[in-house]
């Protein structure tokens, strides 16, 4: 079972990955789109590489609610329990 | 100057998409399967029909009439197409909008499409009932089929209007495409006949309906071939592309469309190969964007061990000007070099085009899918199609027969298959830094990756997070550089306007 801390770290490199943004400057409050320039179709890479990454299953009406850090945190958190 | 030509187009069958629909008929054989996850809704020719007639009730009872356009803004689902053929049996104009993967910021969404529903002036619109609440553009909102029939219904003429397609103009200047029931039923057919497909082949899209490729190329084809489709949502691809796959693989599929960012996207994401079979897919056709002969490779070589052939790899060009068509390849085309790079064919041209390219290099495309005109814009109608020949705005050559391109609609940006005019990236990021409004220049370098140069009076910290911000907010669209330069340092002509060529050699 991963730690709620490993899970976050793994999130905010998978999301470092994507973005180039440094996983320590991406704060809960950034917004996917407007603070972090992710496109709908860089959001839904992000989601389907974190459905992969942590062998959930991520239906389409949640990921299209997910805008920013805190709600990617709390759908990974929601899926790992 | 020669002129490429495909083959003979054979006569088609019918000559309007309504007589289409009536022709799939059968009580028990599934034409159409809708894919949400799990989900799975099947509908046959006849009770497709019968739901297409309950829409065309609803929507004469709103007031819509023969002619009128009805905008349809919804997901890829059977709304979508049980509404557009009910147009078809109104002899009313359908006019797709671009759904949203998200709908979070519907408003935004909704603003951006503005200008486009303004020069359409649609008596209705069709949508969800969530988004029906937000009384879009002051519409009439229709937002479920009647549950009888209507009857009493007008059988459109050849030359009527089959729908309205959208193209990427400039957000302030859209431009309606009117493909009329005869240019629709020979584009498809047209496709079909350069596929060799018929009634044995299986279709799997998960293309935006909205869209030409989706629309045209996913749904009308096998309409008019008469083959099974299966359908998912584009969402959906992009969250879990190996669904895709997995629905070729389970259905069979055998004609499965998708832009090259698709197959990198697969190629990069789907590593987990147990149980796909995509032996039996024999056009992998990859449109609407440049063909990188780096994806062909990397997707061939991927799936290899699931019995996909590299050959089904097709690379085809199509625009909404011409309904869709234009050249296919055969999986064959020699790659050309061309100022140092590769470049990969998009075949011949299709039964019934012919191409050729004029003297400034541009394509020139003629047959019997060509658009009608520009929707409320002769000026722009005059200019695209001259004397017959439909003026692309992309740049080729041809070369043993075959079409290669060189530049896509000049200074056209495109990210992901999307496209946009430069001219709007520059505006909103000129006011994301408070520039003049002409402070700011757009275009995609070498790698067609998108860069934004903005002039500024003063050394500015956050420049690149303004602009990003801005864009992504507005339009959707990331920058992957912002440069920042000093007042006056834009190439631009004597009479002030923007050199974008001179801006890709200078910043790129």
């Amino acid at each position: 079972m991963i730690t709620p801390q490993a899970q976050e770290d793994r999130v905010r490199q998978i999301l470092s990955d994507l973005t180039n943004v440094p996983p320590a400057d991406i704060r809960a409050g950034d917004r996917l789109r407007e603070d972090l320039g992710l496109d709908s179709v860089g959001s839904m890479e992000l989601l389907s590489m974190l459905a992969e990454e942590f062998d959930i299953d991520v239906e389409m009406e949640e990921a299209a609610a997910v805008a920013d850090v805190a709600g990617l945190m709390a759908l990974a958190r929601r899926h790992l329990g | 100057m020669s002129i490429l030509a495909g083959d003979l187009l054979n006569p088609a069958p019918v000559s309007t998409l309504r007589e289409a629909l009536d022709r799939i008929g059968g009580k028990s054989d599934v034409w159409l399967t809708v894919h949400a996850g799990v989900n799975r809704q099947t509908f046959g020719g006849a009770v497709l029909s019968r739901l297409a007639r309950c829409w065309a009730r609803s929507l004469r009872e709103a007031g819509v009439q023969r002619g009128d356009r009805v905008a349809l803004l919804l997901p890829n689902d059977i709304p979508f197409v049980a509404a557009f053929f009910g147009c078809q049996y109104l002899g009313a104009v359908p006019v797709p909008l671009a759904w949203p993967v998200s709908l979070l910021d519907l408003n935004r969404v909704l603003d951006s499409l503005g200008p486009l529903v303004a020069n359409a002036a649609p008596r209705v619109i069709v949508t969800t009932p969530a988004v029906a609440s937000m009384k879009p553009f002051g519409l009439p909102a229709v937002v479920a089929p009647h549950p009888v029939p209507a009857r009493g219904l007008v059988a459109p003429a050849k030359d009527d209007p089959a729908f309205i397609q959208y193209t990427s103009g400039s957000l302030g200047r859209p431009r309606g495409v009117v493909i009329t029931q005869q240019a629709a039923v020979a584009s498809a057919w047209s496709m079909g006949q350069a596929l060799g497909v018929g009634r044995q082949d299986v279709g799997v899209s998960w293309l935006p309906l909205f869209h030409d490729m989706g629309l045209v190329g996913g749904l009308l084809c096998p309409l008019l071939y008469r083959f099974p489709l299966h359908l998912m949502s584009p969402g959906e691809f992009l969250l879990h592309p190996r669904r895709w796959l997995r629905l070729i693989s389970e259905e069979k599929g055998t004609v499965a469309t998708a832009p090259d960012f698709a197959y990198a996207l697969c190629a990069r994401r789907v590593k987990d190969l147990a149980g796909l079979d995509l032996s039996s897919w024999r056009h992998a056709l990859s449109g609407s964007e440049p063909v990188h002969r780096s994806t062909l490779d990397a997707f061939a070589e991927q799936f290899a061990p699931t019995g996909f052939s590299a050959r089904a790899l097709k690379p085809v060009y199509g625009l909404a000007e011409n309904t869709l068509g234009v050249c296919f390849g055969d999986g064959e085309e020699p790659d050309a070099e061309w100022q140092g790079r590769t470049i990969c064919s998009v075949g011949r041209p299709i039964p019934g085009m012919e191409v050729q390219i004029s003297e400034s290099g541009e394509v020139l495309v003629r047959g019997p899918s060509r658009m009608t005109v520009y929707f409320r814009d002769p000026e722009a109608t005059a200019r695209t199609v001259r004397d017959g020949w439909l003026h692309t705005g992309d740049l080729g050559f041809i070369c043993d027969g075959r079409l290669y391109l060189t530049g896509r609609e000049k200074d056209l940006v495109i990210q992901n298959g999307r496209k946009f005019h430069p001219y709007d990236i520059e505006r909103i990021a000129a006011a994301a830094v408070d520039a003049m409004p002409n402070g700011a220049a757009a275009f995609a370098d070498a790698d067609e990756a998108l860069v934004v140069v903005v002039e500024t009076r003063e050394q500015l910290d956050d420049v690149e997070k303004r602009v990003r911000g801005e864009l992504m907010a507005a339009l959707g669209v990331r920058p992957s550089r912002v440069v920042q330069v000093g007042l006056g340092e834009l190439p631009r002509t004597s009479s002030g306007k923007l050199r974008r060529n001179a801006c890709v050699e200078r910043f790129t």
